[in-house]
């Protein structure tokens, strides 16, 4: 019985840390809101220039 | 006297040297556009075929929240296998002591303990099966440390790279740690505990009989492999109980004097290699000097506190003067040949990095000693804290500090020509408050639940900080033990467990977050106002930021246990 609980001890906190995953996404905002202001290119030029 | 402050000047020469010489080459090993790193070619064989029998495809790249999932996933299967090993050892080879399978309560403690790079043991000794130690806690040791190096290095990408989509790729970078640079280390670090004394053998006890015609069990097993990684991944478990005071695991001067030098060398090196991927190195030196201030004070402000003794000693009539046939100092807890000096070097390295491995008891250091030694740990191991952990705790600081800065001028603070916004000062936010939430409300909880208080030895404020210390290290992934504390109790086990799981798991996904937010970002380029973040002033408002940030979340409870009983007990 012992052994149950402790294994869905860990598997709920990891089931938390995924969500915790998806709520510090949500908070970033998505990759096509950060990249909107881009001209088509720039990534290549960026990339010579660094 | 003179020879301790000679095991110091070596210890802190050999890390000035060693801090470039191992960065240098950590920062090739991971980031392939500065030079092949040395052995390049030998390392890639012993990859390949591991990347082939993981269907890894070494070349693809993640995104942040890929990135962290990894992270979890290899966490969930492989702490789930640790729990199964531990509960089953009984019924597995190379138990030549016949062990029986460890409780439930404290396999998911262990499990989670070396999981978590913290390794705190709440067994004790003759309970570990020889297969246990190696092919459970030993492998734990290895990918604990390297899946924090690897958090480390996605970090420094987020922050140097610029309009990037991806952090690397997680499985890349904890195979690459392990084969490149734990392994190496720890095996020339083994030998040469051996060639001291340490032994490493698969023989079961043997009952001897001594010289005064008493019996006594001499213990066997795999010391020195084990003994290398648990400095050199700063995980600090042991194979006895008595840790580095056990003469079979650090038998003389010279092994103490590598066993702190390992405890320290890959944490310091960190930040050469955080310098050389920003293609900056005054950033990485300024990093450096902010954790090797705090790291050599404390040092020697722990040093201090027990070289001037206990005057509780000295009342009862014990001479603790330095003289030619003793150390002089507070003894109590410590072996003759380590000594208060040799205490303190390693006591407060072992508690400003992430490591946990002791030399001496520190449940019997002077209050303020052993409130040294906590506080070092309410830091957030950053000084220079454990295997990557350390250095993207110190930058987490350093976002903060560039944001108290900019307010300070009216500026939108920029780190490394990334500008600091809002989602990403929220996350720090977050791994900030997540410490102080976590030890002060479980240690809180512990002094009112009747179980938890009646496991403490002492009572009043050493009792206090017995329960302090259990949870701050335990968060802090330090893994070092205060002593006193009865901790294998359904309360403690569960809790620590825990909390252990947070400090790592959960601090680390708001750390990989900030990484991909800001990797998204263009780069600002430096101009007249832009604060500079490369120089001696940004050192010191670092250092101010995590004094006030730490002095304001623990003054209280620091003030209620290790001061309280310096006053009150007369110190």
């Amino acid at each position: 019985m012992a052994d149950v609980v402790f294994v869905a001890v860990l598997l709920a906190f990891f089931a938390l840390a995924v969500l915790f995953v998806a709520a510090c996404d949500r908070l970033i905002g998505p990759d096509e809101e950060a990249f909107a202001d881009r001209a088509p290119g720039t990534a290549e030029r960026e990339r010579r220039a660094a | 006297m003179a020879a301790r402050w000679l095991e110091l000047g070596a210890l802190v020469a050999a890390l000035l040297v060693t801090t470039p010489l191992l960065g240098g080459y950590m920062a090739k090993v991971y980031d392939p556009s500065l030079g092949r790193p040395r052995g390049d070619r030998f390392f890639s064989a012993i990859e390949r075929p591991i990347y082939r029998l993981c269907g890894i495809n070494p070349d693809s790249e993640q995104r942040w929240t890929v990135y962290t999932l990894s992270l979890l996933a290899f966490s969930l299967v492989s702490v789930l296998i640790l729990y199964a090993q531990l509960r089953l050892q009984g019924h597995l080879p190379l138990n030549p002591d016949h062990y029986k399978g460890i409780e439930a309560k404290l396999s998911f403690n262990t499990a989670v303990s070396f999981l978590t790079n913290t390794n705190w043991q709440a067994y004790g000794d003759g309970a570990m099966s020889q297969l246990s130690q190696m092919a459970g806690l030993a492998f734990h040791n290895f990918v604990s440390a390297a899946a924090g190096a690897a958090v480390a290095v996605a970090f420094i990408r987020g922050l140097t790279r610029r309009r990037a989509r991806t952090l690397g790729n997680f499985w890349v970078d904890l195979v690459r740690t392990c084969t490149r640079v734990l392994l190496p280390l720890a095996f020339l670090a083994a030998l040469v505990l051996m060639s001291q004394g340490v032994i490493d053998n698969f023989h079961a006890s043997r009952t001897v009989t001594t010289v005064a015609g008493q019996t006594q069990s001499i213990p066997g097993g795999p010391l020195a492999g084990q003994e290398a990684i648990k400095e050199g991944g700063q995980n600090g478990g042991g194979f006895f109980g008595a840790n580095s005071a056990h003469p079979f695991e650090n038998p003389n001067a010279v092994t103490s004097l590598l066993e702190i030098w390992l405890m320290l060398a890959i944490p310091f090196a960190f930040t050469f290699t955080f310098g050389r991927m920003a293609r900056d190195q005054k950033q990485g030196w300024v990093v450096f000097a902010t954790m090797f201030v705090m790291w050599l004070g404390m040092l020697l402000i722990l040093t201090a506190f027990e070289a001037r003794g206990s005057p509780k000693l000295g009342a009862a009539g014990a001479d603790q003067r330095a003289v030619a046939t003793q150390s002089g100092g507070n003894m109590e807890g410590k072996e003759v040949r380590i000594g208060p000096v040799g205490c303190g070097y390693f006591g407060s390295s072992t508690t400003s990095t992430s490591d946990g491995a002791v030399n001496c008891a520190h449940d019997s250091l002077t209050p303020l000693g052993g409130g040294t030694t906590m506080v070092n740990m309410m830091f957030g191991e950053i000084s220079p804290g454990g295997t990557g952990s350390g250095l993207f705790g110190m930058l987490i600081f350093a976002l903060l500090a560039v944001f108290i800065a900019g307010l300070m001028v009216g500026r939108t603070p920029e780190y490394l020509g990334k500008k600091i916004q809002a989602p990403e000062m929220k996350l720090v936010a977050i791994y900030i408050l997540l410490p102080a939430i976590f030890i002060l409300a479980f240690a809180g909880a512990s002094v009112v639940v009747r179980t938890a208080l009646n496991a403490r030895l002492n009572d009043g404020p050493h009792g206090l900080s017995e329960i302090v210390y259990a949870f701050t290290q335990g968060f802090n992934n330090n893994g070092s033990a205060f002593g006193g504390l009865s901790a294998n109790t359904q309360w403690y086990d569960t809790t620590l467990g825990l909390v252990m799981l947070v400090g790592r798991l959960g601090a680390m996904i708001p750390v990989l977050a900030i990484a991909g937010s800001l990797g998204r970002k263009r780069h600002i380029p430096a101009t007249a106002g832009t604060f500079q973040t490369g120089t001696p002033l940004f050192a010191g408002l670092l250092f101010g930021v995590v004094i006030i940030v730490v002095g304001l979340t623990y003054f209280p409870v620091v003030a209620l246990g290790p001061v309280v009983e310096h006053l009150v007990g007369h110190f």
